[in-house]
């Protein structure tokens, strides 16, 4: 019996369990927030969901966090990629078929959408890439291009579903993680510049007017206030109407009333500030730093490259969704499906959120182990 | 236990990652400041526009697009109609209001109750429809009393004006879109998304130009207060409080000619089957009845299941269009393709007669001529006049089925003629092969017999006959039927447009068809013709007669002693003007117990009639005076003649008519 707990205590040495702390207080935000959002309903079944898949979400933390180590998810990362690929170019080939953008992938009763599990082995993938790297020699675009490849594939698979969202959210991830390696500051600009200048010429030469009209009612919502600009509206008559205070636990009329389109996923956000004002969305941005400073913390203090890797690719996955959700939210931003993890409804998004959450674990008990 | 793996050194600059930390917690801190410049420099003004103007989006249905004729008289438009509301989250007084709306419109309180309750599950503040097609009387009243009643309201939207009755399968029902025809239309259209309880077109032209017709849906930026009541625009509107106006769907002109078309109603009064007249030398549809007819405005309203019930077990198959969808035997309307079958295969010059003495034997088997006493020596231009059948007997079991079938191909029959209207039929063309494959019994030369008539496994649909009739007079061409002449947008601008096609050019030797169009005009204008009745002074015009048994009787009965659904089909197809047709019309009346020659060609007879007034005017009033004489002029074709069995039967004394009768004898 004590022989079973030391085992126990042995397989969860090493878990950050101030990171686990902050996450799931960002969960019971969420769920919170989805209960005065759709509480009200009739059916309040989306609470009942998600309150499951946060239930699966912390199996699938388990599953990669402390069932799995460090090594053996290493093993695995050549073979996930391969499977999300596989299943990306599936999705892509049944979305030709029935002739429309097609996400999701049906396997037997559970439904997934894989360019959500893009994300999570576009992380693993890239880290990986860099694992046997050494000295301190610094890259360039010539020398990056295994890493181009890998991650061009799923970013073009994703890309044609079309999935313009979540295909530059895997760019920007697998970008960010590459950008800590020691890339010179010349390739860095030279992708900045030529991104710049082929946008320039696009809008000068390349594009319609009715194509740059939507470009400009895509940056400014403002232009189009009965169109592309009616959600964005709405919601910042949400934000701002909830003050300083907020308007309390379902009291918000915008969202209350349906006013607010997606109140649940992608402006799940905006019910948060309706109700609960400049000082619950003040708390909810400190968690996010707060969760934000510990994943570097962990990269920082990582002891190999593939660990430190993966853990700026976390990083990476929660800045980007919180930048661009909260953005869009505040009317910054023009209106794109990105959720904000661990508040938004989404079972596949909350699956992978998990997992990234378990990769953390995973990489924290490797430095605990590889310390003695 | 530590894994070599892992030893590499770590690559990562870690001042990057300090970089990202700093740079993030900046983002945040300007999204601090955003939320200070929405949440309290402007929170004020936002709670404001939250609080007072509460903007709504309500989506407005579109006006279909109007259906014209091909002269460009209205066939179907819109009214604005309007339905009684409640939202039960604006609701007041909730027992009182409804109690006064329950006096008010005189409709049950707990109806009122029963609506609401179904209702409990779609989103809030969303209005539930408590009675349809308000007066103008009830609204004046609602309107009156608006202001006394938060949460109950009128709403408008356009719908179909059903003022005429007719011809419901070729305009077709409008209904909600199931679940099923949301995937499959969402997926195709990418410019377009349906909603649970879109309005689509479920049948005829309203299906077929369903993305042409539905036209694009408004919507109205409302700004309501805490009571749902609607208020003028205020400090903070956002330019919302307006509204984006519905687009009427394009109209659809069609080829049909409004005037022949209720000419076909009118003349198809009491009978079932079909009516369908087509322009002869492109394939334009010019008349489109199929009956019974059944309500639109019931489907606009909500069908109950009663109704439902009642239209489904309905023995005359309201819901199935019997233009293309209805498969029928041919009956004697089909020796026109076994006469010319015999000529061209050289089975029968024009001049080698038979001599019909009333029955035809073959092996054991006997088979009777409609008209027992027989037609004596017939030739094959009057075995057509006459319809006998004892010749078609003769020429039937020289040519073999093959041969008939592949003449039936050549015509269009045994496909879909491509108007894709309603679920149509292919028809069938019995062969050999088809027997041996589908039956698992070889073809037996008695099945040939049936079939040189028309009878036997021949099916074929109204809008077949007519295609095929219009090739045998129009030189041998088969037309693909189609029934749009343009789309139309609201400025008025073409968007499509249809042309003839010419799915087959049919190859003959031109005196051997002359042959058959002899016939087929004495059908018409000689006085011992079967299809003389269709006859308009003034114009030559050929046709051809058919009675098609549905069932073989065993003994000889009356047909009004029959059950209807044994009783014969009446078939009368022709062509006018004869030398060079313009028009081709069929009518089919199905069940009814008389001959085609008495009861199918005064249809055609007057469908004919109303084209050639309009398309001849002068050379039709030159001929009216003396159209009375040639009217009528034999009173025994009134009679009917009874049907045979498959032995020879005792004479009959009724027999005489000259009514044609295709008599089918299960010989084997």
């Amino acid at each position: 019996m004590v022989l079973f707990w030391q085992l126990i205590k042995e397989r969860f040495r090493g878990t950050p369990w101030s990171l686990l702390v902050t996450v799931y207080l960002l969960v019971g935000v969420g769920l919170f927030n989805m209960y005065s959002a759709t509480g009200a309903d009739v059916s309040p079944f989306r609470f009942n969901d998600q309150l499951k898949w946060a239930l699966v979400g912390t199996l699938a933390m388990a599953f990669w966090g402390v069932l799995m180590d460090l090594r053996s998810i290493e093993r695995l990362s050549f073979l996930s990629y391969f499977i999300v690929c596989a299943m990306l170019f599936a999705v892509d080939v049944s979305g030709q078929i029935a002739k429309g953008s097609q996400r999701w992938l049906s396997l037997g009763p559970i439904r997934v959408q894989p360019s959500e599990l893009a994300k999570f082995v576009i992380i693993l993938i890239v880290a990986r890439s860099f694992m046997f790297m050494k000295g301190v020699h610094e890259f360039t675009l010539l020398t990056l291009w295994r890493q181009m490849i890998v991650v061009g594939i799923p970013f073009l698979l994703v890309l044609v579903q079309p999935d313009l969202g979540t295909s530059g959210l895997v760019l920007l991830i697998a970008c960010f993680q590459i950008a800590f390696v020691r890339v010179n500051w010349t390739s860095i600009a030279i992708v900045v510049f030529t991104g710049l200048s082929a946008s320039i010429i696009a809008w000068n030469f390349v594009l319609y007017d009715y194509q740059k009209l939507r470009v400009l009612n895509f940056i400014n919502p403002m232009r189009d206030p009965k169109g592309a600009g009616y959600h964005s509206i709405q919601s910042m008559i949400a934000v701002g109407s909830g003050g300083v205070w907020g308007r309390g636990f379902q009291q918000g009329t915008q969202s209350q009333l349906s006013f607010l389109p997606e109140r649940h996923t992608d402006f799940a956000f905006s019910v948060w500030a309706e109700e609960q004002g400049f000082v619950g969305c003040v708390v909810v941005f400190g968690l996010y730093l707060l969760l934000l400073l510990q994943i570097f913390q962990i990269a920082e203090k990582a002891r190999d490259t593939f660990s430190a890797l993966i853990s700026l690719g976390v990083a990476g996955f929660f800045l980007f969704h919180f930048l661009i959700n909260v953005t869009m939210v505040l009317g910054w931003f023009p209106v794109v499906g990105v959720p904000l993890s661990l508040v938004s409804y989404g079972g596949s998004h909350m699956l992978t959120v998990m997992s990234c959450i378990g990769l953390l674990i995973a990489v924290e008990r490797r430095r605990a182990s590889s310390s003695t | 236990m530590v894994d070599n793996r892992f030893k590499s050194e770590v690559i990562i600059d870690p001042r990057r990652i300090y970089l990202a930390i700093a740079v993030f917690a900046f983002l945040v801190l300007s999204l601090v400041g955003r939320l200070w410049y929405l949440q309290i420099l402007k929170g004020k003004d936002f709670a404001i526009a939250s609080e007072r103007n509460r903007v709504r989006e309500v989506t407005r249905p579109s006006p279909r697009g109007l259906i014209f004729d091909r002269n460009g008289s209205l066939m179907l438009s819109n009214r604005p109609f309007f339905d009684l509301v409640i939202i039960p989250q604006y609701l007041q007084n909730r027992e009182q209001t409804l109690k006064i709306v329950s006096e008010l419109f005189s409709i049950p309180l707990e109806q009122i109750e029963k609506r609401l309750a179904e209702s409990a599950s779609i989103p809030h503040f969303v209005p539930i429809r408590i009675k349809r097609n308000l007066t103008l009387h009830e609204v004046a009243m609602m309107e009156s009393n608006k202001f006394f009643l938060p949460g109950v309201d009128v709403d408008t939207a356009p719908r179909r004006d059903y003022q005429r009755s007719d011809s419901a399968h070729l305009f077709g029902y409008l209904g909600e879109v199931t679940n099923r025809e949301l995937d499959s239309l969402n997926s195709v259209a990418r410019d377009y998304q349906y909603k649970v309880g879109s309005i689509i077109g479920k049948m005829g032209v309203e299906k077929k130009y369903e993305n042409s017709l539905r036209g694009i849906e408004g919507k109205d930026y409302l700004q309501v207060d805490a009571f749902g009541r609607l208020q003028s625009a205020s400090a903070m509107d956002f330019g919302l409080s307006t509204r984006k106006s519905a687009t009427r769907g394009n109209d659809v002109v069609l080829t049909i000619d409004d005037d022949i078309q209720r000419a076909a109603v009118e003349a198809f009064r009491n009978k079932n089957g079909a009516v369908v007249a087509m322009n002869a030398q492109n394939g334009e549809i010019l008349a489109y009845v199929s009956h019974p007819n059944f309500s639109l405005s019931m489907y606009q309203d909500g069908l109950t299941g009663e109704d439902w019930q009642l239209l489904q077990t309905n023995p005359f198959k309201p819901l199935l269009d019997k233009v293309t969808g209805g498969e029928y035997p041919p009956g004697s309307v089909f020796k026109i393709i076994t006469a010319l079958a015999a000529l061209e295969e050289g089975v029968v010059s024009p001049q080698r007669t038979y001599s019909c003495n009333g029955v035809f034997t073959l092996g054991n088997g006997k088979w009777r001529c409609w008209k027992k006493t027989g037609h004596g020596v017939v030739n094959l231009r009057r075995s057509l006049e006459e319809s006998c059948d004892v010749f078609y007997y003769q020429v039937g079991n020289l040519l073999g089925v093959d041969r008939i079938a592949k003449w039936s191909r050549a015509f269009g029959l045994g496909e879909k003629t491509g108007l894709d209207l309603n679920l149509e039929r292919p028809g069938l063309v019995p062969t050999t092969e088809w027997k041996l494959q589908s039956k698992g019994a070889p073809w037996q030369s008695g099945d040939t017999i049936n079939v040189s008539i028309g009878q036997g496994y021949n099916l074929m649909t109204p809008l077949q006959i007519v295609t095929m009739m219009a090739a045998v007079g129009n030189g041998g061409k088969v037309y693909k039927p189609y029934l749009l002449k343009k789309i139309v947008d609201a400025n008025g601008n073409v968007v499509a447009e249809e042309k003839p096609v010419t799915r087959r050019k049919i190859s003959y030797k031109p005196e051997n068809m002359a042959v058959v169009r002899s016939g087929l005009e004495d059908v018409v204008m000689n006085p011992t013709g079967t299809g003389k009745r269709s006859a308009v002074a003034g114009f030559r015009i050929a046709g051809k007669t058919g009675t098609a048994q549905t069932a073989a009787l065993k003994r000889s009965k009356d047909q009004d002693e029959v059950h209807f659904q044994q009783r014969d089909h009446a078939w009368f197809a022709a062509y006018a003007p004869a030398e060079n047709p313009e028009i081709a019309v069929v009518a089919l009346s199905e069940f009814d117990g008389g001959g085609g020659g008495a009861q199918a060609a005064p249809i055609v007879q007057k469908v004919l009639e109303a084209y050639l007034r309009k398309a001849h005017p002068e050379k039709f009033a030159s001929v009216k005076v003396t159209q009375k004489a040639v009217d009528r002029k034999t009173p025994l074709d009134e009679q009917r003649v009874s049907p045979a069995v498959d032995v020879l039967p005792p004479a009959d004394s009724e027999n005489g008519g000259e009514d044609n009768r295709n008599d089918e004898a299960a010989g084997d």
